[in-house]
């Protein structure tokens, strides 16, 4: 395989090309209520090619390896013919040559598990769900993914590097009377099967919130401070500002860049981010990104000014910084871009009880049920609480909630120092090629306090 | 011997669902051409029912291994309780132009040329992004009941983005234009995305509480996906749906008819069939408010003890891919258009708001029909947006303020979700009142 991508990009006519090929397999088994709603292989395989030429450059994806060589000789020409139009020239930032095989090594190896041990395991935890009566219907989805990628680029460049991973993720619908609340069970993140096995606790933690969940009152409408658990926390620094020190979400945004310059305060200056694809055994781990590039930790935010950001070889040439390692493609349909990996808010000195304490009338907002980035994001809670009179109080459901970056930020006036790091996330970004959804991430914070924030609850 | 007679000799029943494609994209961004792509691939997913049970493999090209792999997973499985599509009769094929597939980067170029000039002839100041594809190919789904489907697709794309003065490059008017072969974009769509772009100059928001909310059509999907969760067979089935037992009663707004037609010729991703190899039909889901029914798959449909309606589609709720399993869904929901121009309905809002598009619809307990989205759009003031909307969340519930609907437009357009592979058309919607929170 290596020689044929070399071969591939021999002699030809651009400033710089590479080529991957990626061969994955991956299983997925879904558990509807009890039944096994689907069970599925897969075997997928296909190439990506990127050519630069005269400052201009042209991509494509390809299935077959006999036509790697046909395909990158096109998008040369094609990005040949692209420079008439090009606007400023693309460059590219240096970035070592790199010869090396990494191989992924675990403890328990998803892929030596049979099909029938791992359905066993989520009809296991389905009955755990499916006995209590106010369950009404479960969604258990197992699924994991082996990727063996090979990488060759003009500079000669040439690794080849794997992915494996396992997750479960649980969806539990309950219902009483006219009320039906979801809860979520999330394992896994990483290519240790083991951290799927004997997580009954976690589970029933999950149908314990949902049961109170069902008695729960809609969150109401209004701007509150608000105490973030780690989960929640991870979810809003991935969406607030992970994605906004993607680099190309910022490259060509002159409002951005200008509030986003290297040392511009940005936050209080309690605040640290940073994101790292070395953590050890996380769903953001990896060794080298899909461009070649040895992946490093990051500093974003360091005692609440702009630290750095995660580039692309484009991004680093066009900010004029150093590499990180961070372009990363979900598949070989897709061009690599700046994803994040494993993202953290680092833990601060303040506890869970100060915060509470802090809040007159406000909420406790618990996990995250999903969200988007940008200047303003937003995102939703599993589940929340009432805080009244520096209490904790009932549980409600519902909230939503949304901010601007920049005030938001400003606005993290305590940060605990029980840092916790989620297992399962999946990232969606949108790009050229579409939503490149199946990005595996990791973030992970302390609690945190927010001393505004817009709860998009249903009533007012 | 075709690939489904092989599988046809090992196994109780087999669906093979195929797909080629063939796209190119030219991207522009602040007007010079950023990016040329191609691609050129296939994929396709077998089902199988072996021994009574069910299973599934995926790859690039129907292959041995691909059987041998459904039929190692179908051990494990559960037993199908339903059968693969029988043969049936497909009504009209999608608008498919061939010249669609001779379309090179250089013609697509010539067009996004074009229509930037012409954007920047009109409004010199604006800095333009765009990105133009030409897709083509052909999808198909063969079963061993004698379904056998097949049909060509094609579909010019052009995607524009105006940004507001005031928010850099990433915020402004959108507008996506689609047709099934090369053609002229038309002056009036240009029109209306500067006319947004206008109206959006500056930041304007209204104080948080409840006002009346105009929906661009776009934003349609606020009622229609909420809808989808509430109308899917599976939903339906185990009793999860506060719509399970409301057939045949009024659920929305007597101003409301959705009607399913995925063969619609208007629509870019028309079909006629779904990913189940099921023929589609129009049918009406929503007559003046009353639900008249559901949206079904095989496996749902037979849950229901109904016929399947043809509404299986291999995606999730963000993006529509091979691999992800047949669920039911809208394939072509058409909002009926009302009497009233919009400019009418914008007229009457003293305040409020026009929502053009949404965010984190996901995150909301779409079961119960509820929604917390954050908007982009237009604060309205007087009958006139004045300023674009920042820090805005609008919250509520679809049986709620979906039926004190105040008024629907005659117009209509397409409501294309690109990630989706789905289109419908849809007027514009003016809520009585919603809540509307300012941060």
């Amino acid at each position: 395989m290596k020689e044929k991508l070399r071969a591939a990009l021999e002699g030809l006519d651009v400033d710089y090309a590479d080529i991957r090929f990626d061969e994955e397999c991956k299983t997925q088994i879904t558990l509807n209520t009890g039944r096994v709603e689907s069970i599925a292989t897969f075997s997928p395989r296909g190439g990506h090619v990127r050519a630069y030429a005269k400052g201009a450059k042209a991509i494509a994806s390809f299935s077959r390896i006999e036509d790697a060589r046909r395909v990158a000789e096109e998008t040369a020409a094609a990005a040949r013919a692209a420079a008439v139009h090009a606007g400023q020239a693309i460059g590219l930032a240096d970035a070592p040559v790199v010869e090396e095989d990494f191989v992924v090594s675990t403890p328990s190896d998803p892929r030596a598990v049979s099909l029938g041990e791992k359905t066993d395991l989520l009809r296991h935890y389905d009955g755990i769900a499916t006995a209590i009566p106010d369950v009404l219907m479960t969604q258990f989805m197992y699924d994991d993914s082996y990727a063996h990628r090979v990488f060759a680029n003009t500079d000669g460049t040439l690794v080849s590097y794997e992915h494996l991973i396992s997750n479960i993720l649980g969806i539990l619908v309950g219902r009483r009377g006219d009320a039906v609340r979801r809860a979520y069970f999330a394992v896994g993140g990483s290519a240790n099967y083991g951290r799927l096995r004997d997580r009954e606790e976690l589970l029933r933690q999950s149908l314990t919130d949902l049961e109170e969940l069902l008695s729960a009152r809609p969150a109401a409408a209004g701007i509150h401070p608000i105490v973030l658990d780690p989960f929640g926390a991870g979810i809003f620094i991935h969406e607030a500002f992970g994605h906004t020190s993607e680099a190309d979400m910022t490259r060509r945004e002159p409002m951005l860049r200008e509030r986003l310059v290297l040392g511009t305060e940005i936050a209080s200056p309690i605040l640290h981010v940073s994101d790292d694809p070395t953590i050890l055994d996380r769903g953001g781990t990896y060794p080298i990104d899909d461009e070649g590039v040895i992946g490093r930790r990051v500093s974003l935010i360091r005692e609440g000014l702009v630290a750095g950001r995660m580039h692309s070889r484009e991004t680093a040439a066009a900010f004029g910084e150093s590499v990180t390692g961070h372009c990363r493609a979900s598949d070989a349909g897709y061009e690599p871009v700046i994803r994040m990996s494993n993202t953290v808010i680092e833990s601060g000195e303040n506890t869970l009880d100060e915060m509470i304490a802090s809040i007159d009338d406000g909420y406790y907002i618990a996990g995250g049920a999903g969200g988007q980035g940008g200047i303003d994001f937003t995102f939703g809670a599993r589940w929340a609480r009432r805080i009244q009179g520096g209490k904790l109080g009932e549980m409600v459901s519902d909230a939503n909630l949304s901010g601007n970056l920049f005030t938001t930020l400003k606005g993290i006036s305590m940060v605990g120092g029980d840092q916790q790091l989620f297992e399962y996330c999946d990232c969606g970004k949108g790009s050229f090629d579409g939503v490149q959804m199946t990005t595996r991430i990791c973030a992970g914070a302390p609690h945190i306090k927010i001393d505004a924030v817009t709860v998009g609850g249903v009533s007012g | 011997m075709t690939f489904i007679n092989q599988a046809r000799a090992v196994v109780d029943q087999a669906e093979l669902y195929a797909t080629r494609r063939r796209v190119i994209q030219v991207r522009f961004a602040e007007g010079a051409l950023d990016l040329v792509a191609h691609r050129d691939t296939s994929a396709c997913a077998l089902r199988v029912i072996a021994d009574g049970k069910l299973g599934a493999s995926f790859a690039e090209a129907p292959s041995k291994r691909l059987l041998d792999d459904a039929r190692e997973t179908a051990a494990f499985g559960q037993p199908a309780q339903f059968s693969f599509a029988p043969e049936q009769t497909y009504e009209a094929p999608p608008p498919f132009d061939p010249a669609t597939g001779e379309l090179t980067a250089g013609d697509l170029i010539d067009v996004a040329v074009d229509v930037r000039d012409r954007i920047a002839s009109a409004a010199p100041d604006a800095v333009v992004s765009l990105v133009c594809e030409a897709e083509s190919g052909r999808r198909s789904v063969e079963t061993t009941g004698g379904a056998a489907a097949d049909e060509p697709f094609s579909r010019v794309t052009l995607g524009v983005r105006v940004p507001f003065a005031s928010r850099g490059t990433g915020v402004g008017a959108t507008a996506r234009w689609f047709s099934p072969g090369p053609a002229v974009v038309a002056d009036a769509w240009l029109d209306g995305l500067l006319e947004r772009r206008d109206w959006g100059q500056a930041a304007s928001v209204p104080e948080s509480g409840r006002w009346p909310v105009l929906l661009m059509p776009y934003a349609s999907s606020l009622l229609t996906l909420t809808l989808a969760t509430c109308l899917s067979s599976d939903s339906v089935a185990k009793g999860a749906s506060p719509l399970a037992a409301e057939l045949g009663e009024r659920i929305l707004s007597e101003r409301l008819t959705i009607r399913e037609d995925p063969a619609h010729q208007e629509s870019p991703y028309a079909r006629s069939f779904d990913d189940e190899g099921v023929a589609v039909r129009p049918r009406t889901i929503i007559d003046r408010g009353t639900l008249t029914g559901f949206l079904t798959d095989l496996r749902g449909a037979a849950e229901l003890g109904q016929a399947p309606t043809g509404n299986a589609a291999r995606r999730t709720m963000f993006s529509e891919k091979i691999e992800d399993a047949p669920t039911p869904g809208w394939l072509g929901a058409i909002i009926e258009p009302g009497e009233p121009s919009w400019r009418t309905l914008l007229g009457e809002i003293e305040e409020g708001i026009l929502v053009t598009r949404m965010s984190g619809l996901h995150s909301s307990n779409l079961l119960q029909g509820q929604y917390a989205v954050h908007v982009d759009g237009f604060h309205v003031r007087g009958g006139k947006p004045i300023g674009h909307l920042e820090r805005t969340m609008l919250a509520g519930n679809v049986f709620e303020d979906f039926v004190t609907l105040r008024g629907i437009s005659c117009e209509c357009e397409p409501t294309a979700r690109k990630e989706m592979e789905v289109a419908g058309l849809a007027p514009y919607m003016l809520l009585d009142s919603a809540q509307v929170t300012v941060g």
